[in-house]
């Protein structure tokens, strides 16, 4: 009787674990064995537009939640930023025969996300990511909504600090926050951003020198 | 823009921000970025499929064709003769051209009253 007892109980948590297991594989794709994958972008964008859908898995466990947090950092709330995420990569999905490997994979994808990014904004009425460039250049910034302001004594250092930064990021024009979050989370170049965003090297390391003084200056009171 | 500076702002940034998509959002382009790539599959797989279904065809044809040959001759009466017959006003029947030619043939064909006299 307690043989049998036993047995079910072992059987019980195999089953439990087995399950656990599924479903933080489903949960999260990004602790998948794909991420460790040594495929180029370019090799995986190669075998995904011949079919091969375990490429997609690859590039999608690498760039999921970079995209996701620069459309979060983009929109305004969260829906609108889901929605946008999901809109880049169906446009991935739809485009997969239109990449060409001589550009990075993460230009092509933060440039996609732009794009959409920009027409989603202009049909709604608001200020689409460029449509600031021109009083940007002319320093016009300076004038605009200043940061908001911490009190580091009611939080933890360093994750008011970080939670400081993240709000900072946040209240940056939105030239600047696009251009910020494509060197944080998609890791471009200069020149990349300014592919991606169908401007100049210079007009971006502009954006990202006027985007780090406001950053630091939001962050003056936690040094 | 001073690189260090930038540097650590891009790595307090990159130690705060941890956000990801949710499940169901991954699993929604999952889905259809796979339903994509089996659609393309099942796009390209026709070509070889009609060609092994081309060459089966045509083997199948050829020995088929061949079996009613074989079977024709056995069954129809006399479709064998009829068929060397055939063959043999395909072939070329012109008259040798020289005289010596001529004679050679003419001797191979007919025995030749000479050999008559010698023989008894």
């Amino acid at each position: 009787m307690s043989a049998a007892i036993g047995l079910t109980q072992d059987w019980s948590v195999a089953c439990a674990q087995a399950l656990a297991h599924f479903q933080r594989s489903l949960s999260s794709p990004a602790a998948c064995p794909v991420v460790a994958s040594d495929m180029s972008d370019a090799e995986c964008m190669r075998r995904y537009s011949q079919g091969d859908a375990q490429a997609f898995r690859i590039l999608y466990a690498r760039y999921r939640e970079r995209l996701h947090r620069y459309a979060l950092r983009l929109a305004e709330r969260t829906p609108e930023a889901e929605e946008l995420f999901q809109d880049v990569w169906m446009a991935v999905v739809n485009g997969r025969e239109r990449y060409e490997p001589h550009a990075p994979f993460a230009a092509w994808l933060f440039g996609i996300a732009h794009r959409r990014a920009a027409d989603r904004w202009r049909a709604l009425g608001r200020h689409a990511p460029d449509a600031l460039r021109k009083r940007e250049d002319d320093d016009v910034f300076e004038h605009q909504a200043t940061l908001p302001v911490h009190a580091p004594e009611h939080q933890v250092q360093n994750e008011a600090l970080g939670k400081a930064l993240l709000d900072a990021v946040k209240a940056l024009p939105m030239p600047q926050r696009e251009a910020f979050l494509m060197k944080a989370e998609g890791d471009l170049s200069l020149e990349d951003i300014a592919a991606a965003t169908g401007t100049t090297r210079e007009t971006v390391k502009s954006r990202l020198r006027y985007a780090q003084r406001r950053l630091r200056e939001a962050l003056e009171p936690w040094r | 823009m001073s690189e260090e500076a930038m540097e650590d702002l891009l790595q307090l940034y990159r130690q705060s921000a941890r956000e990801a998509p949710a499940a169901q959002v991954d699993a929604r382009i999952l889905h259809a970025a796979i339903a994509q790539s089996k659609r393309q599959r099942s796009r390209s797989l026709p070509w070889p499929l009609a060609a092994a279904a081309s060459v089966l065809l045509w083997a199948s044809l050829h020995g088929i064709s061949h079996e009613m040959q074989g079977a024709a001759g056995e069954l129809v009466p006399g479709y064998g003769a009829g068929r060397i017959r055939a063959q043999l006003l395909q072939m070329d029947v012109k008259p040798p051209s020289s005289e010596v030619a001529r004679y050679l043939m003419g001797n191979a064909l007919v025995p030749h009253n000479d050999h008559k006299e010698i023989s008894p």
